[in-house]
């Protein structure tokens, strides 16, 4: 049985496990073995895109040790921490050992570290979509629609905009996209912080996109990235929307669960861990 | 040596509150841009020929930026062949005297000028008034902007933050102004009619005609400008004397490199396989021609621009300035041209101003107007990481101490505690302990430090209880298969 | 008509442009006589300013056109400022051009002592008449003629490659053609006629 490695992300551990628990039910359920190396904390993306690049590298290089001791695909709760993985570990670790003044061969080692653990990342929708089939059984008949918001680095550095709406559509689940959709949100890691009047008009000018989808029977909106919905979702619910917003595996997880009725505000306790429902 | 731009004097926070106010200006920025970024997607799209010649352009780009100065050399030989006068100016302060006293010699009382973005670095037009020479523009939108009293605000459309209405009024007060019939209503057709007109009797009386290039050819000594109105061929038709100021970064090597890079300005513009003129020039007039300029001045500008050779930001030197990345910039979007302050706007703007002035305008650009979203890297027909070179200067600003210090402190104490897992989990405690004062009933409605950025605008759900590996930690089938 | 002949009619329409054909049987006089009528306002005194290629510059294929109107010409050792200021007040300007490029929809001309470019950019029409010959596919094709005819004559102080009419999009992003260039641009391609 195949076997992965779960990155759940520091935004998922600490604002929304039920995301993680998800993934794990979703991948469980399909006798999919899941493992979490319980040492892994943050890919270093906010650090590095906001200029910090020897605490972005310091970051980068537990990450790295993390996961180079453990075997099989790493599956990530998040197309852009994937992203940052792939595509900035690589240079960032040698130029990093370079600036520290460690030996040119040295540097290599870290490029060559960071670029063999980087070819066994996945963003999990994409694993999930070419490794998981859907539960055996009819499809359900046309399903609830949900509003599904890509992120900018999922869209356009892993060059993946079809693995989430494949998962949901193999599942029955309807998925609509914004007008406008390869729009940023204005996220952005910290920029939401540090240039917070830009990033909501951002915010702003996508909710509105998204208006559209609620009054089409929209029943929540997901994504593949929880920076972007938890800015979305912080939004709306600073201006009195209570529009559900759920990462994608919650969205799958409900689909072949029929749990629907788990799509309560994001304040509801957890609910107890779900029995193990291999069917 | 670094080079000098001129600059907005107002601070980021009041340009940006100008802008996100302005209702009008983010509706045709918005409309605008989306249109020109769609005709691009579809250009693209049926000509695959333009492709190949792109990857050729590319590489052709990089190596002519690379030997700017070979073939600096070569283009001078040229253009003296042709009869024309090159010049080099090193700095904008040079290019300017230049210019004051090419107008000197040849007696030069009017001048017409066809858009140029080298020239509004040189704020050119002020120098020339000093010296009591009308200069007018003459692409429509820079002739509206110069009415306006402005600074363009797109690199293709200056004006695009104007409204019909406010233009028709700017058209009514200039025909008072010079007893001229005003435009006959706010249709755009009448009001481009009525500077067709306006502007008519001024090349026809200008003495010298200034613009800026898009291409330099070093083997043949031809500049190469391309426009879509017309003006930039009345500039250097009508005229006696024709200066054109160019930056050395245009310069290609050869006939055929020109061929497989003409096309991308209008490809990646504004949709189409050509612009309406894609005009040569190469000299003054020959004997028995009836128009032509009788002097050709030819500057080539530095003005901070060399400074970027054998760095790693030298492939930005290779920007044709199709405003392909700010037509995709939801940024840009959002606040359009004149918040950035600086001349150059958009994301090639926020690279290239910090550059091209070693910081000393402008720092907050590089950190305040991008989102990382990649969307500039995915458009650019030179393939410039616009992304990583907004990174790397953002590592720039945190070297030379240009971020705030509580910036500083708070992500270097996250990165800290965060490198071991202890250190993260004890964060989590914190984390726990400080969200008591923030809470509000199921959201944090604040933070302290960096973070409170966040609540200005937006809730976020307080730390989980538990949070993911806690709930893995306990979870009996987990015993055995965590990996510590 | 050839494709490529085709191909730069249509690419010449979609920026903005008219394309005719004149096929071997026909006569060039009646379709600038056609243009004359339709886009120019009736007006005793108007003008056009003139050049065209030797071949086609034929009393016998410009009628009936020639006979009905006033042209001015270049000649080489005229007053430049007076030539000016009669292209200035045409009502159309006629031309011939060194090239027309199917693959953009553009036509190439070269400033020279008999090949004035005034009239093909003060007048608010300009009408380009190509021969057949001088149709070519692509726009590499037309840039090596000209650096041919270059290399042989010397590089013309200007040349400019036309691809519809004077167009500008700087208020509110609409389109409006006839800015400081043609409003109406016509590309009249023309078949040689049989021996
Ligand atoms: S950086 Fe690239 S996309 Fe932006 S203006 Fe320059 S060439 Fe065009």
């Amino acid at each position: 049985m195949s076997k992965v490695q779960l990155f759940v992300t520091c935004l998922v551990d600490l604002f929304r496990p039920e995301a993680g628990i998800a993934a794990v039910q979703v991948l469980e359920r399909a006798g999919v073995t899941v493992e979490f190396p319980e040492a892994q904390t943050c890919c270093g993306q906010f650090s590095y895109n906001a200029g910090f690049k020897p605490e972005a590298a310091a970051l980068a290089r537990h990450w790295v040790a993390t996961f180079e001791s453990t075997e099989g695909p790493i599956v990530a709760l998040s197309g852009s921490c994937a992203a940052m993985v792939i595509h900035s570990y690589p240079a960032l670790l040698a130029e990093d050992a370079q600036e520290r003044g460690e030996p040119e061969a040295a540097a290599a080692r870290w490029r060559e570290r960071a670029a063999a653990v980087a070819q066994r990342v996945w963003e999990w929708s994409q694993w999930v979509r070419d490794h998981v089939p859907p539960l055996a059984g009819p499809k359900p008949a046309p399903g609830p629609v949900v509003a599904c918001h890509l992120g900018c680095h999922m869209r356009r550095l892993l060059k993946e905009t079809q693995a989430p709406r494949a998962v949901l559509e193999d599942r029955g689940v309807a998925v609509r996209e914004p007008v406008h959709a390869e729009e940023c949100c204005g996220f952005g890691g910290t920029y939401s912080m540090t240039e917070p009047v830009v990033s909501t008009a951002l915010a702003d000018a996508k909710l509105t996109a998204l208006d559209a989808l609620r009054a089409e029977g929209a029943v929540c909106l997901t994504g593949a990235d929880l920076g972007c919905l938890l800015h979305l979702e912080g939004r709306w619910r600073r201006r009195g929307v209570t529009f559900p917003v759920r990462y994608l595996a919650e969205v799958v997880d409900a689909a072949e669960t029929g749990h629907w009725q788990d799509f309560s505000p994001p304040s509801a306790p957890l609910s107890p861990p779900r029995s193990q429902a291999r069917s | 040596m670094t080079g000098t731009l001129p600059q907005d004097p107002r601070p980021w926070p009041t340009r940006r509150e100008a802008a996100l106010k302005n209702a009008t200006m983010r509706r045709t920025v918005g409309e605008v841009t989306r249109r020109l970024a769609e005709g691009r997607r579809r250009a693209l799209a049926d000509y695959p020929e333009g492709q190949v010649k792109l990857q050729r352009a590319q590489v052709a780009k990089r190596q002519a930026v690379a030997r700017w100065q070979t073939l600096w050399s070569e283009l001078q030989a040229a253009v003296t062949a042709h009869g024309g006068t090159p010049h080099f100016a090193a700095t904008a302060a040079e290019a300017v005297a230049l210019v004051r006293q090419i107008a000197r010699q040849y007696a030069v009382r009017r001048v017409i000028k066809s858009k140029s973005m080298v020239t509004e670095e040189l704020e050119l037009t002020q120098a020339l008034a000093q010296d009591g020479i009308v200069v007018l523009e003459t692409d429509l939108g820079e002739y509206i902007i110069q009415l306006a009293g402005e600074k363009p605000s797109h690199i293709l459309g200056p004006a695009i933050h104007r409204n019909r209405a406010q233009i028709a009024e700017l058209f009514r007060e200039d025909a008072a102004q010079h007893g001229l019939l005003p435009p006959s209503s706010d249709a755009y057709e009448a009001l481009t009619e009525y500077a067709r007109r306006r502007l008519r009797e001024e090349f026809l009386a200008a003495d010298m005609g200034i613009t800026g290039g898009n291409f330099l050819v070093a083997e043949t000594g031809t500049l190469v400008l391309i426009t879509n109105e017309g003006n930039a061929d009345m500039t250097t038709t009508l005229p006696r004397v024709l200066v054109s100021v160019v930056g050395l970064e245009k310069l290609v090597a050869t006939w055929d490199d020109l061929l497989d890079i003409v096309q991308q300005p209008a490809l990646s513009g504004v949709g189409r396989r050509l612009s309406t003129y894609t005009t040569l020039v190469h000299g003054p007039r020959g004997p028995g021609v009836a128009e032509g300029p009788e002097a050709w001045h030819l500057i080539l500008l530095d003005n901070g621009r060399s400074a970027l050779h054998g760095t790693p930001y030298e492939e930005v030197l290779t920007c044709l300035r199709c405003a392909a990345c700010l037509n995709v910039c939801p940024v840009f979007r959002q606040v359009g041209g004149h918040a950035y302050g600086s001349v150059y706007s958009g994301p090639i703007g926020i690279v290239e101003t910090p550059l091209l002035t070693d910081f000393r305008i402008l720092p907050e650009l590089p950190s305040a107007l991008c989102t990382v979203c990649h969307a500039c890297a995915e458009a650019c027909p030179m393939a410039i990481d616009l992304p990583a070179h907004i990174i790397r200067l953002r590592q720039e600003k945190v070297r030379r101490k240009l971020v705030p210090t509580a910036h500083r402190w708070s992500i270097r104490q996250w990165a800290a505690q965060w490198r071991t897992p202890a250190g993260y989990r004890r964060t989590i405690r914190w984390a726990r302990l400080a969200q008591r004062w923030y809470r509000r009933g199921d959201r944090l409605e604040g933070a302290p430090g960096m973070a409170a950025g966040w609540f200005q605008s937006r809730s976020m759900p307080p730390v989980a209880s538990p949070t993911f590996r806690e709930w893995w930690a306990a979870r009996p089938e987990s015993a055995g298969r965590a990996l510590r | 008509m050839t494709p490529t002949v085709a191909e730069f009619l249509a690419r010449w329409e979609a920026a903005g442009g008219v394309g005719w054909y004149v096929g071997p049987d026909e006569r060039l006089g009646d379709r600038l006589a056609e243009a004359w009528q339709r886009w120019v306002p009736s007006d005793e005194d108007a003008v056009a300013a003139l050049w065209l290629p030797e071949e086609l510059d034929r009393p016998e294929r410009l009628l009936p056109w020639i006979a009905a109107v006033r042209a001015v010409r270049w000649e080489p050792g005229q007053d430049p400022t007076a030539y000016r200021q009669a292209a200035a007040a045409a009502a159309m300007g006629v031309t011939g051009a060194l090239a027309a490029v199917a693959e953009t929809g553009s036509v190439l001309l070269a400033l020279g002592p008999t090949t004035p470019l005034l009239p093909s950019l003060l007048p608010p029409i300009h009408v380009a008449v190509i021969p057949t010959d001088r149709v070519v596919a692509t726009l590499s094709e037309a840039f090596h003629r000209l650096y041919r005819a270059a290399a042989a004559a010397g590089w013309p102080p200007v040349a400019k490659f036309v691809t519809g009419p004077s167009m500008t999009a700087d208020i509110e992003g609409q389109l409006v053609v006839g800015v400081h260039g043609p409003r109406v641009a016509v590309a009249i391609v023309c078949e040689e006629p049989l021996a």
